[in-house]
């Protein structure tokens, strides 16, 4: 319903992927002239020019992109601002899961953000190089992210619009109450031991590669690395959602990730998703970085850069682990050692 | 610091436009030069020729609009601000036609200013600096501020400071203007001097008596932006 957007959260997102979606379709069109006439070397007029309008495009694209990251965030906290309109809905899964866009929506915003990151970290390898290097490659690169900023703010128009205040929602315990009953399958994968396991073993590897890679970068471990790093989430969420979740909530069957955000979960979802998010993709920067060491030419601007990639990387793989193991040590302690799971 | 044929300073048709449409001026059009290592040359031409662009075109301080500038044979246009930055404070020594020194600072205080960017003086530069200003003959205005300085002695500090990051180039914009006889004899003495320390050295000047200077190695002329034989 149109009136959807006069919700002061949901505009706020709507301008928000407008604003970038624009922004990001400019920058492609501008980028890719620019790419059209280049020629690289040269000191032509032509050329010279192009430089200086290259570096300013990507300046701006580079603010746009931050902003278009932040907009991830925005979504949630938008999905999970909405709770108290929709009856039914307890935290931003309940308001998602009730328009068919909904995920669609939340799955764009983190693949546009994802693809934002890795542009953001091939300029800033860009501005490490004695001189451009990677302007093809930079504006190429765009002209996938622009479709997918414009898909973005396509689905999030479309959630607000499909969004019906009137509708009685489900929340997250129903839908997996309805998964138990229906989807065994799905529940093994939850099952603490087995996403325990998967997630300890994911998001360690990720470290460790990651502080690898930090140390001393080389071609083949910034490759694993970056591999590694992309994969870690989907191990991780299971990990998350099987372990995590039902001892912050101490409840064995409450497996939501967005009652994490709430109080009762102790905001710990917003440090916990903020640390995969760094881990992952400043862990796939390192094999961005990588594959651009050809063109780079010089390989001391892409040791530097693997170096702090790989230190950002280790960070958030490091702090994702603590905001993953506390909870569950805490209410050990707490319960004197009784499994939240009962006869686990 | 030579580069591989020798040629210290290199210019390749080097242009410098400002405006568009009616209001384009060209303050250096199409100049190409080479200037070999360990040489002084001169750079003259009236006001208004473009004498002071090229010094900045040079240097690295303005962007051309196009042709490529090479400093020790490696081009420095494509180079990204902060590079560039970094080659000229290590490569060139800029000596401005004003001096551009800080009238209510010390002479002390003005040398060690291009130093701030990368963390100030360090002891050897505190060192280097007392060596240059006993050199020179200004140790004892060490501590003076510079509006006490005569237009001469403020030439040769403004030299000093250029010479501080023990650059191998040289660029000075009317290092004699406005100076007596006497002083423009002690100047050119110094730059002589540092010639044939092996500096290269490139000044820009509508002074004929620095242009027509027998030990000057070459005297390219400049009028209206274009390079005259």
């Amino acid at each position: 319903m149109l009136t959807n957007f006069l919700n002061l959260w949901i505009l706020a997102r709507v301008a928000q992927a407008a604003v970038a979606a624009l922004l990001c379709v400019l920058g492609v069109v501008l980028g890719l002239r620019i790419v059209m006439r280049w020629q690289g070397g040269q000191s032509s007029e032509q050329q010279l020019a192009l430089e200086r309008q290259a570096e300013l495009v990507a300046s701006v694209m580079q603010a746009v992109l931050i902003f278009e990251v932040l907009g991830l965030g925005l979504s949630v906290l938008v999905a999970d601002h909405l709770v108290g309109g929709i009856r039914g809905a307890m935290c931003a899964f309940g308001v998602l899961a009730s328009t068919r866009t909904g995920y669609y929506s939340l799955l764009t915003s983190i693949l546009t953000a994802v693809a934002c990151a890795q542009w953001v970290i091939l300029h800033r390898l860009d501005l490490l190089a004695p001189a451009p290097a990677l302007t093809r490659r930079k504006f190429l690169w765009l002209a996938a992210v622009g479709p997918l900023a414009a898909a973005d703010l396509a689905l999030v128009i479309a959630f607000a619009y499909e969004l019906d205040f009137k509708v009685i929602a489900s929340c997250c315990s129903v839908w997996i109450d309805d998964s138990v009953v229906k989807n065994q399958a799905a529940m093994l994968v939850l099952s603490p031991w087995w996403a325990g396991g998967l997630g300890l073993a994911a998001t360690v590897s990720g470290l460790i590669t990651s502080a690898a890679t930090w140390r001393r970068p080389r071609r083949a471990i910034a490759l694993v690395a970056g591999g590694l790093s992309a994969l870690t989430p989907i191990g991780a969420l299971p990990a998350v959602l099987g372990v995590v979740a039902p001892h912050v909530l101490e409840t064995p069957a409450h497996l939501c990730p967005f009652c994490l955000f709430h109080a009762q979960g102790d905001y710990i979802g917003w440090p916990l998703f903020t640390a995969i998010f760094v881990g992952s993709v400043t862990g796939m920067g390192l094999a961005v970085v990588e594959v651009n060491r050809a063109a780079i030419g010089d390989p001391a601007p892409v040791v530097e850069m693997q170096k702090v990639l790989g230190r950002w990387s280790v960070v958030g793989w490091a702090c994702a682990l603590v905001c993953g193991v506390a909870p569950v040590v805490r209410y050990w302690l707490k319960s004197g050692g009784v499994s939240v799971f009962g006869g686990l | 610091m030579n580069s591989g044929n020798g040629v210290m300073v290199q210019a390749i048709g080097l242009t410098k436009r400002y405006g568009t449409g009616h209001s384009e001026k060209y303050a250096v059009r199409d100049v190409s030069l080479a200037i070999p290592g360990g040489q002084f040359w001169i750079v003259s031409g009236p006001s208004g020729s473009g004498k002071t662009t090229l010094l900045g075109l040079l240097a690295g301080m303005i962007a051309p609009t196009c042709g490529e500038v090479r400093l020790c044979g490696e081009p420095i246009t494509h180079l990204r601000d902060h590079l560039r930055a970094l080659v000229r404070r290590h490569l060139v020594g800029v000596v401005f036609q004003e001096c551009a020194l800080v009238p209510r600072m010390t002479l002390g205080e003005n040398l060690f200013l291009p130093l701030v960017p990368e963390g100030g003086a360090t002891e050897a530069d505190r060192l280097k600096a007392g060596a240059l200003l006993e050199r020179f003959g200004m140790a004892e205005f060490a501590q003076a501020r510079v509006e006490q300085l005569s237009a001469g002695e403020r030439q040769r500090a403004a030299i000093i400071r250029a010479l501080l990051a023990d650059a191998p180039i040289l660029l000075l914009d009317e290092p004699t203007a406005s100076l007596d006889t006497e002083n423009v004899r002690m100047i050119l003495e110094v730059l002589l001097r540092l010639r044939d320390e092996g500096r290269t050295l490139l000044a820009s000047t509508h002074d004929q008596r620095l242009a027509e200077h027998p030990h000057i190695d070459g005297v390219l002329r400049l009028v209206d932006g274009v390079l005259r034989e």
